[in-house]
């Protein structure tokens, strides 16, 4: 048989565009091999369990929660991370700024994972009503702010970008 | 949580993934991964070697054909809400695919999981019982099949045997107008854990009585469960058939003894059961009369 399991791995995952080579044992999880192994923590690990959706990031154009899935699955991804939604030279994305300016967070924790379900969201459904906004984000619990912040955030990014005539980057 | 260590392989075939469960003796097929890493990371369970199918192809595919569509076993939720033959034909497993967790697990998880992980929570093992599924199993000598009753076993069990798969699903279309329906009673917030589940599906033949109708409770017993008296009652009737307390006063309720745990009492279960079955079966003839599925 060509094809022989192994208990780790020589992987490349592409993480925001760059490409790294690694050995990893394949009992990893996705979480903590962007956490530990890249070191990019922007990526946030809570219940462990595939309930609070804080881990959660793109795989292919596909979202995620990193802890619910083996780094060696990975091999040959395109992941996104939260670190990559800045603009390259570090200011805040439309998306982000949003964030911010309607107080969307509190702790943060839920942050980074909140994020990426609503870049997800706008490029599937670029103006959602408030229901598909909250069936949206339903995999990603907030501790803190009571969601009407992070609504209102998704809210006034779809209402912008309808304005400017452009998808949310 | 660290898992324990364990060997992985991607398979590049469905027959080289059969040849390595019956290589490697505690291997099993890692789909989706929503059930089955929690699972491994709990001690729950213990497979040495995963088999990972996520990414087969093979496997991912949905079919439109004549009297059938045919799903594999590693389509995720998200492929099969978004199929257009679904649509067509099969709606209701869209629809029911929809209400499954969130979009994270439903770009992940699987029908063919869904199926082998057979939670009484689960959503499709009751509607593929009620839709007449029948399910496909690949092991080394070949491809064998049964239907969903005979699939689903019990709790978390199925008729799996060591060193097979499950390959795909098969579901018949039904002949229009028809009605299908799913009837949670979820105990965790829209549509998280289903505590109870009925499901209904009817047909109305050209004489104009109801025919195929198929009547299934699920977490009130070990299978998803036939309500057959039920099904024997309401077959024959015209399409304006309206008894549905008459119907489901023919199922012995009392015979159910039904699990209790954190999310329900038995007692509670055991009553929801007919009054999900009135609703499930008010809406799939609904639908019957509004040639809603035509
Ligand atoms: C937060 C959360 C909420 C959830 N809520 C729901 C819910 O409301 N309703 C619901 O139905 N589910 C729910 N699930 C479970 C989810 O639907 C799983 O995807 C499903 O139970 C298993 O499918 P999977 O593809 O992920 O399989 P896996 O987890 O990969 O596998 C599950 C089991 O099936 C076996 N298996 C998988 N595929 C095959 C195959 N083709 N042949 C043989 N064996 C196979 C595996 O070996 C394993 O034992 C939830 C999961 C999470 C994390
Ligand atoms: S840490 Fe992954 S869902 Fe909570
Ligand atoms: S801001 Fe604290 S959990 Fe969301």
């Amino acid at each position: 048989m060509s094809n022989t399991p192994s208990v780790s791995r020589s992987v490349a995952v592409t993480v925001n565009g760059t490409t790294y080579q690694r050995d990893v044992a394949a009992r990893t999880l996705l979480v903590h091999f962007l956490r530990e192994n890249l070191n990019l923590t922007g990526t946030h690990f809570g219940c462990d369990t595939g309930h609070c959706g804080s881990c959660t990031v793109i795989a292919n154009g596909k979202l995620i929660k990193s802890c619910m899935m083996l780094a060696v699955q990975a091999d040959g991804a395109q992941i996104e991370t939260v670190e990559g939604l800045a603009e390259p030279d570090g200011s805040l994305s439309p998306l982000q700024q949003a964030f911010s300016d309607a107080h969307a967070l509190q702790c943060g924790f839920c942050t980074p994972g909140l994020m990426l379900a609503s870049k997800y969201l706008l490029e599937h459904n670029p103006n959602p009503t408030e229901e598909e906004i909250r069936r949206g984000i339903k995999g990603n619990l907030c501790r803190c702010t009571g969601y009407v912040n992070i609504v209102r955030a998704i809210q006034n990014i779809a209402a912008d970008s309808a304005e400017k005539g452009d998808l949310v980057k | 949580m660290l898992l324990k260590e364990i060997s992985y392989v991607r398979p590049h075939s469905i027959d080289e993934a059969v040849a390595l469960l019956n290589s490697y003796p505690e291997a099993g097929i890692l789909a989706g991964g929503q059930s089955l890493i929690n699972v491994l990371k709990m001690r729950i369970g213990a497979y040495s070697t995963l088999v990972d199918i996520s990414a087969l192809e093979e496997l991912k595919q949905i079919r439109d054909s004549a009297e059938f569509i045919s799903i594999g076993a590693a389509t995720t939720y998200d492929d099969i809400i978004h199929s257009p033959v679904v649509m067509v034909s099969r709606p209701i497993l869209a629809e029911t695919a929809f209400r499954i967790a969130d979009q994270q697990v439903r770009n992940r998880g699987t029908i063919g999981g869904n199926c082998c992980y057979n939670d009484p929570t689960c959503h499709f093992p009751p509607l593929l019982t009620a839709m007449g599924a029948t399910m496909q199993v690949y092991g080394s000598d070949g491809m064998r099949e049964m239907s969903a009753e005979e699939f689903f076993v019990g709790y978390y069990q199925t008729a799996l045997a060591s060193g097979q798969i499950l390959a795909g699903i098969r579901i018949p279309k039904p002949k229009r107008p028809y009605g299908d329906a799913f009837v949670p009673l979820s105990v965790g917030g829209t549509d998280v854990l289903n505590a109870v589940t009925v499901t209904a599906h009817v047909e109305l033949d050209e004489p104009g009585t109801l025919t195929a109708v198929r009547v299934v409770a699920t977490g009130v017993a070990p299978q998803p469960l036939r309500m057959t008296s039920v099904e024997d009652f309401v077959h024959g009737q015209t399409g304006q058939f309206s008894d549905l307390a008459g119907a489901v006063a023919t199922f012995d309720m009392s015979s159910l003894e039904p699990p209790s745990d954190v999310h329900a009492s038995g007692l509670y279960r055991r009553r929801m059961v007919p009054v999900l079955a009135r609703r499930a079966l008010k809406m799939a003839l609904e639908q019957v009369r509004r040639g809603y599925r035509e």
